[in-house]
């Protein structure tokens, strides 16, 4: 219990050692974290209509940042399927960035959830009357705390593990990551369902929401992980494999073809069939009544994606600039595509035919921009731990120095200090 | 509707008959009328005051039959014409009813046909409406088409002002077709 | 980079040797602390302003759900919400928790022939409920509609003119449909909403969280948000008041249509039905057989909307016919004799099968588009 402890405390203590790009990263966050922290003081002193949400549309940015994040944690799952299920070598040491950013993303996603809700004061409330398993919101509680869970555990005892200089014992581990493979991807459909489930909203009421949902999900999740394991790569001593790179590839090229064809699919059935049921899939892609706030994002968000899709499939892609290239790229059009895309044009037209668009207010982005900076610096400060425990450069009877630790343009890669 | 109606002349309270039978009409075809002149007529096929009034008892008014009822009965006059809905009337579905929804209470009141409409023009008279919704951007009240009023004083309004210039042009419609 | 030691390990000593505790890098990490917490507390800072009636006090935070009260702990919220009214308002509310009666299920039914879209059914319900003036909320919505459709995006809710109704249109008005199968109380996360015996949907204001899944969730937009601290004048307070409907509400919670259940469970007419000025509006117990509501179901032809989503309405729009009931051999007769009367009494010919060519095209309507039909 007290190694347990120590441990704790250095990886704090550690959380606050960097050169000068990690202090000035990490100051940056915060600085965010703060103009975050002041936007939703004032949301909470005015209410929500500090944000740009109405009757009309009741759902926004926060919730459309919610589905998205839902996402990126259950694509955690696409590196834990190729390395337990069939076994990959390149990905196995990645595995544990793809699960701390599953518990980053976790974290922003309840975040979203709470800064949306006009009674945050009354949270317990959800402890005294849970209406499970009749509302699909009650689902989502635990399904997302179970996965926080989870992750947390899968990660927390692997890195300990290696931090004490153990073997993981099998027992403690490979059930939990079984369970989360399929804890992974009904979170994604859960969320996926409390949009579908309700008939009164014609442009959500589609079966193909949560197969959408989880292939924009497994391009977007993985195409992060390619980013920041580029960054580790760039500014840590850790060898990450470059095969890694071209499997994570891959699968993202997969992933958002299916996106795609879905999303054609769902097109047709609006476009083809013609019916009133369709006027909010007009609005998005083609504007109605003169009102067309979201066409250009929609626009930008598919051919982002399109232009993606084909740098994925050609061997230009092999080199890492124009792999990362496609990879922020298609994240920003998913983004788009299944945030906004998503929640606002359900809400437009209204059930009784008014329109009334919507674009967040300058407060609800800055609450935005903090969970994200939020989001962000808890996985920095998880993988800044982490890097040092697996590379065995912190371990219980190992002091750790940064020099060893980041890559730094001044010193020169000094040897491994261990033994 | 009293029954029979009253005016006021000089102070003193009449009845109908206080007059008519001292004055009698002189024309039955009552195309143009010397006493009653706000009385506008628009009945449609309807247009002869015997119609529905008596001749002989200007405090009655007169079935097809020749039988007379008095004013507060008038919905059975009307039903002469009107059955459908007189039907609708007596059921419940047509008009309305004040007081109390529960079919036997006492305070249930059911109006009747002269007290919605007028019997010498019952077609509704073109109606004012009044102010329509201004929900659209809570806090923010933008005049609507129907004169909504711009609150100056909503907390919310002062901070926007202060603090976020861009929220006052946020691209709202007002609802109206293009 | 120098090295930097982050604890005195407990075995070996590196290259190193002594932890740089300087009195230096002390005024640097105390200077950074200091900072961070200012700018969290200047970040916090608004909070300065928040009301103080607007913080929930101890008993209201510990307040159970509406369900779960016993009659003291109700007679206790009450007298608190009678004390905040009473400090806010300046009023002391006849505030109570009115119960349902047995054997009643409420219905509505509204007349599409008689509505003239006057609103006055809109502005009876803010007063009577107590509803925020600015932002404005309100329950009722009336729809100017085109003759020939149903399809309400072909409607206007701004409409405004000197007089209604307008000859080419007709008025809908919507509002809690008050469904026999409520979308909005199944995907209630904390069960703040919830279906009565007598049919009305009611919420409990001090156990709602806001998430506003109800409102994505109906198909009728009935459900409104107070999305800033609700406005009442003091002197438009309504103080007859009951727990579940129009007692004043707070900032961040729904609220919706629940037929003025502080009336209508005391046998009167909704606020909406009182003031009809053409008796369009009808309301009643269906299960009495003998209520205006049921005659209407009975005799009228009735329509609900949206009943593809299966909801399940309590809220009924009829028409009058316009021809007289060809099957009530009374209103035959009326009609014989009127058609013998008057000829061409109903825009038709005698005798003649179908309208007139030239009432087609007087009556067609403006958006209506040939070439697609």
């Amino acid at each position: 219990m007290r190694t347990y402890l120590q441990f704790l405390i250095r990886c704090f203590r550690l959380s606050f050692v960097g050169d000068y790009r990690y202090y000035a990263w990490m100051f940056l966050l915060t600085v965010f974290v703060l103009l975050g922290i002041n936007a939703y003081c004032k949301q909470l002193v005015y209410g929500l209509a500090t944000t740009g949400m109405t009757d009309q549309v009741s759902w926004g940015f926060y919730i459309a940042n919610f589905t998205f994040l839902v996402g990126m944690a259950a694509a955690a799952v696409m590196l834990v399927i190729p390395v337990y299920i069939y076994r990959n070598r390149e990905l196995h040491d990645l595995v544990i960035f793809g699960e701390l950013f599953a518990v980053a993303a976790i974290i922003m996603a309840m975040l979203f959830v709470t800064v949306d809700l006009g009674r945050p004061e009354r949270f317990h409330h959800l402890l005294l009357r849970f209406n499970f398993p009749i509302s699909m919101l009650t689902w989502d509680v635990l399904v997302l705390n179970g996965y926080l869970l989870l992750n947390l555990h899968i990660c927390g005892y692997l890195v300990y593990c290696a931090y004490r200089r153990r073997q993981p014992s099998k027992l403690f581990y490979i059930p939990f990551v079984f369970v989360a493979i399929v804890w992974a991807i009904s979170i994604h459909t859960v969320t996926a369902f409390l949009y579908s489930g309700l008939g009164g909203r014609p442009f959500w009421n589609s079966a193909v929401v949560a197969p959408r949902f989880l292939a924009s999900a497994f391009a977007a999740g993985p195409a992060f992980l390619i980013l920041s394991l580029s960054v580790l790569a760039r500014f840590t001593t850790y060898q990450v494999p470059p095969k890694a790179f071209m499997t994570l590839r891959n699968t993202v090229a997969i992933a958002l073809s299916i996106s795609m064809f879905l999303l054609g699919s769902e097109m047709f059935t609006e476009f083809y069939t013609d019916s009133a049921h369709g006027a909010s899939a007009k609005y998005l892609f083609f504007g109605l009544h003169g009102r067309h706030a979201l066409v250009p994002w929609i626009w930008s968000a598919i051919v982002l994606n399109l232009v993606a899709m084909l740098l994925l499939y050609l061997p230009i892609s092999r080199r890492l600039p124009v792999l990362q290239a496609a990879c922020v790229m298609l994240i920003v059009g998913i983004w788009i595509e299944k945030g906004m895309g998503m929640i606002v044009p359900a809400f437009i037209p209204t059930p009784l035919g008014e329109i009334v668009e919507y674009l967040p207010t300058l407060n609800e982005t800055l609450v935005t921009l903090g969970i994200w900076a939020g989001g962000l610096l808890i996985y920095t400060i998880l993988v800044r731990v982490t890097v040092p425990v697996l590379t065995g450069r912190l371990t219980y009877d190992q002091e750790f120095s940064v020099a060893t630790d980041m890559r730094s343009p001044n010193v020169a890669a000094a040897p491994e200090a261990h033994s | 509707m009293a029954d029979p109606p009253h005016i006021t002349i000089d102070g003193v309270p009449q009845n109908c008959n206080g007059c008519h039978q001292i004055f009698h009409s002189n024309s039955p075809a009552g195309a143009t009328l010397n006493y009653h002149q706000e009385i506008r007529l628009q009945h449609g096929l309807n247009n002869r005051c015997v119609n529905c009034h008596d001749s002989q008892n200007r405090e009655r008014l007169t079935l097809r039959d020749g039988a007379t009822v008095s004013f507060a009965e008038t919905p059975q006059l009307c039903a002469q014409c009107h059955g459908t809905v007189f039907r609708d009337w007596e059921r419940g579905t047509h008009g309305k009813t004040l007081g109390s929804w529960i079919t036997n209470s006492d305070a249930q009141r059911r109006l009747s046909c002269t007290e919605c409409h007028n019997p010498h023009a019952p077609r509704y008279e073109p109606y004012k409406l009044l102010s329509g919704p201004n929900t659209l951007r809570m806090g923010e009240q933008v005049a609507s088409p129907t004169g909504g009023v711009r609150d100056e004083q909503s907390p919310l309004q002062r901070w926007l002002r202060g603090i976020d210039p861009k929220q006052r042009d946020h691209p709202i419609t007002n609802g109206a077709r293009p | 980079m120098k090295d930097i030691r982050i604890w005195d390990g407990p075995s070996k000593p590196a290259s190193g040797g002594e932890p740089e505790l300087t009195r230096r890098s002390f005024l640097r990490t105390g200077a950074a602390a200091v900072g961070g917490m200012a700018a969290l507390a200047a970040a916090l800072s608004p909070l300065r302003e928040l009301a103080s009636d607007d913080i929930p006090n101890f008993d209201q935070f510990l307040q159970k759900h509406y369900k779960e009260m016993t009659a003291a702990e109700m007679e206790q919220a009450l007298e608190r919400i009678r004390k905040k009214v009473e400090d806010r308002y300046a009023v002391r509310p006849h505030l109570r928790d009115v119960k349902p009666m047995e054997g009643v299920e409420f219905v509505y039914a509204l007349n599409l022939s008689r509505c003239i879209g006057c609103r006055k059914c809109v502005h009876a319900c803010v007063a009577e409920n107590n509803q925020s003036r600015s932002p404005e909320i309100q329950y009722i919505r009336v729809i100017e509609m085109p003759r020939g459709t149903l399809d309400v995006e072909k409607g206007n809710h701004h409409y405004d003119r000197p007089t209604v109704p307008d000859a080419d249109h007709f008025y809908m008005p919507v509002q809690c449909h008050q469904c026999a199968n409520p979308p909005c109380v199944k995907v209630c996360p904390v069960e703040a909403t919830w279906q009565e015996p007598d049919g009305i949907t009611v919420i409990d204001y001090d156990w709602c969280i806001g998430c506003r899944y109800c409102e994505a969730a109906c198909p009728y937009w009935a459900r409104r948000f107070n999305f800033a601290k609700p406005n009442l004048p003091k002197d438009q307070l309504n103080p007859n008041m009951s727990y579940l409907s129009n007692r004043p509400r707070e900032k961040g919670v729904m609220e919706k249509c629940h037929f003025c259940l502080h009336r209508t469970r005391e046998g009167r007419m909704p606020a909406c039905v009182e003031i009809c000025p053409t008796g369009a509006r009808k309301f009643g117990n269906v299960l009495d057989p003998k209520s205006e509501v049921s005659e209407i179901l009975k005799t009228k032809r009735v329509f609900v909307l949206k009943e593809e989503v299966g909801t399940l309405p309590r809220f009924f729009y009829y028409f009058d016919e316009r021809y007289p009931n060809t099957l009530d051999p009374e209103a035959l007769a009326i009609a014989d004799r009127l058609r013998a009367e008057e000829g061409d009494a109903y825009g038709c010919l005698p005798g003649a099968s179908g309208p007139r060519k030239d009432f087609v095209a007087a009556s067609t309507p403006e958006w209506w588009n040939g070439a697609r039909a």
